[in-house]
């Protein structure tokens, strides 16, 4: 088994073993049913809440698209946060002296550690989300009508490209501090503001976090440049790993 | 003996005044050598920096084979705790890129049956006890069959038994690989280590086999126990307290009691010759003569006293 082999088959344990992995598959199962559900609901919980003499709300009839995009809203924000928290603990075992000596003294290049186990962890926040889009499909065309397969296809594409920035942009963060709270801490900061970028027109086009708010437009340039973010984010953390030595504070 | 590692002008300080100067050394293939030194003199980041685990501000390590593997476990291993012991010697084993053959296979069982943890060989490592988990990071640490294990207080943590185990292995795994070990527990230090390396503040202040760090700068002084009281009853001016050796090497002759006596040279060599005739002149039947402060201990407390003195 190569070293690559060994250390993604390891991350792919902790995920099992660890409830990870059973957390983002029940999270991701939870929205892809809560967001059909709560767009078909939609038009009477706001009749309910809103409703008085002087004040109508009326919602719109619940579409297949609302369905999809509701599902959308809530894996893209606590989803992600907990996806980048994934990432993050893959790399927590270099925040303890006695883990970070046992890892760091077997592998030759560090980063034969550091990326597979970040690699795994993107996979598995992808499936996960995969899983709840289709969830999310199939109770929208049973409860609301038939959902166009080519958005469906954008949309998973398109979060999957952004779940990988993120995420890589968890493992830096985690690379750099080698601290397990202040990276979460920092990242999900980060996840939180980093759609702000999207609302910037002249950057819009290109930045990746387009790919969470406009799923119509062209995914090309965003993808682009989140799978440079992405790349560029496992590289430095590798960088940062190997220059880095025994944490003696810890 | 060849050399495994050799440490060249070995420097390191840390911003608080810690770590290492100009140290020097040359550790031993097929021997077991001990670093030792009281808390903050530099012991651990002498061993990091020779595992690759930290950077030296100048010198250098050099490895007999440049491509000699280095193992280090230190005094608290950790490991993730969802991994069966089984799996954290595998995972070590496939971390250097063995392949899951039978070869590797017997290997892992070799090495968890060597630090005697088979029977807990698919327990999660999460419930193990500090005692058990020193035991599985040695077995970590062998499965790769590593050029230089180095051992940081190894058995700080097992019982009576297990330490007398881990000492046996230690000695094992001396004849076939170089093994550094630092630990406090001096005793047991005494007992496997062909050579000590005695660390303070930073720098070497003693180093050579066992025997001679033990030896070093001490005047060497024996209890004498009598059957019965000696005739001789007060100490003669000839052998009696004095600035500088008599022609026998005998710098003090001292009476505790009717039975007991005390009798210091100058040196080994001195007390080789002067022993027999200070016990003949007690004139008394000897119960037992009995050398003081010849441990690693007592060696190792002299030495650090008197560096502080000087």
């Amino acid at each position: 088994m190569s070293i690559a082999l060994a250390a993604a088959r390891l991350e792919a344990r902790r995920l099992a073993r660890s409830g990870l992995l059973a957390g983002l598959l029940l999270a991701s199962a939870f929205f892809g049913l809560s967001g059909p559900a709560l767009a078909l609901s939609l038009p009477e919980v706001l009749a309910a809440a809103g409703g008085s003499d002087q004040l109508t709300v009326e919602a719109a009839p619940a579409t297949p698209a609302a369905g999809i995009a509701l599902f959308q809203q809530s894996a893209m924000q606590l989803g992600l946060i907990l996806a980048v928290v994934v990432a993050i603990t893959g790399l927590s075992w270099d925040a303890r002296p006695g883990s970070s000596v046992f890892y760091r003294t077997r592998v030759s290049r560090i980063e034969l550690l550091v990326l597979p186990r970040a690699i795994v962890g993107w996979i598995a926040a992808a499936v996960s989300h995969a899983l709840g889009l289709v969830l999310a499909a199939l109770l929208t065309a049973v409860l609301i009508g038939p959902v166009d397969v080519d958005a469906l296809v954008r949309v998973g594409v398109a979060s999957t490209g952004y779940l990988a920035m993120a995420m890589a942009l968890g493992v830096l963060v985690m690379a750099a501090t080698r601290r397990t709270a202040t990276a979460i801490a920092v990242s999900t900061v980060l996840v939180l503001i980093l759609p702000v970028l999207g609302a910037v027109d002249a950057i819009a086009g290109w930045s990746p976090t387009s790919l969470l708010s406009a799923p119509d437009g062209a995914l090309a340039g965003p993808m682009a440049a989140a799978i440079s973010v992405a790349v560029a984010a496992l590289v430095g953390s590798a960088a940062l790993a190997r220059r880095q030595e025994l944490r003696r504070d810890a | 003996m060849s050399a495994a590692v050799v440490v060249r002008s070995l420097t390191r300080v840390f911003p608080g005044g810690g770590g290492i100067h100009d140290v020097h050394l040359a550790v031993d293939d097929r021997a077991v050598t001990a670093i030792v030194g009281p808390n903050g003199a530099g012991k651990t980041v002498l061993l990091s920096i020779v595992a690759g685990l930290a950077r030296a501000d100048s010198g250098a390590v050099e490895l007999g084979d440049a491509d000699a593997r280095v193992a280090l476990c230190p005094d608290v291993p950790q490991f993730e705790p969802w991994l069966t012991a089984r799996e954290v010697v595998e995972t070590s084993l496939a971390l250097t890129g063995v392949r899951g053959t039978d070869a590797a296979r017997d290997a892992v069982r070799a090495a968890l049956a060597s630090c005697g943890i088979e029977a807990v060989a698919e327990r999660r490592v999460g419930g193990f006890s500090r005692g058990m988990l020193q035991r599985l990071g040695m077995a970590a640490a062998l499965v790769a069959d590593p050029a230089v294990l180095i051992l940081d207080e190894p058995s700080s943590a097992l019982d009576p038994i297990g330490r007398s185990e881990v000492r046996d292995l230690i000695a094992a795994e001396g004849r076939r690989r170089c093994v550094i070990l630092s630990s406090h527990a001096l005793g047991e230090v005494e007992q496997v280590a062909d050579r000590v390396v005695v660390l303070d503040r930073g720098r070497v202040v003693a180093d050579g086999s066992t025997a001679e760090v033990l030896g070093a700068g001490l005047a060497p002084e024996w209890t004498i126990r009598l059957a019965g009281p000696s005739p001789l009853g007060v100490v003669p001016s000839s052998l009696g307290p004095r600035q500088a050796p008599d022609a026998s090497g005998v710098v003090r002759l001292e009476r505790v009691s009717d039975e007991v006596w005390t009798v210091r040279f100058e040196s080994f060599d001195a007390a080789a010759d002067g022993l027999l005739p200070v016990l003949e002149s007690l004139r008394a039947p000897i119960v037992e003569v009995t050398l003081r402060d010849r441990d690693l201990d007592a060696s190792f407390a002299r030495l650090v006293r008197e560096r502080i003195v000087a």
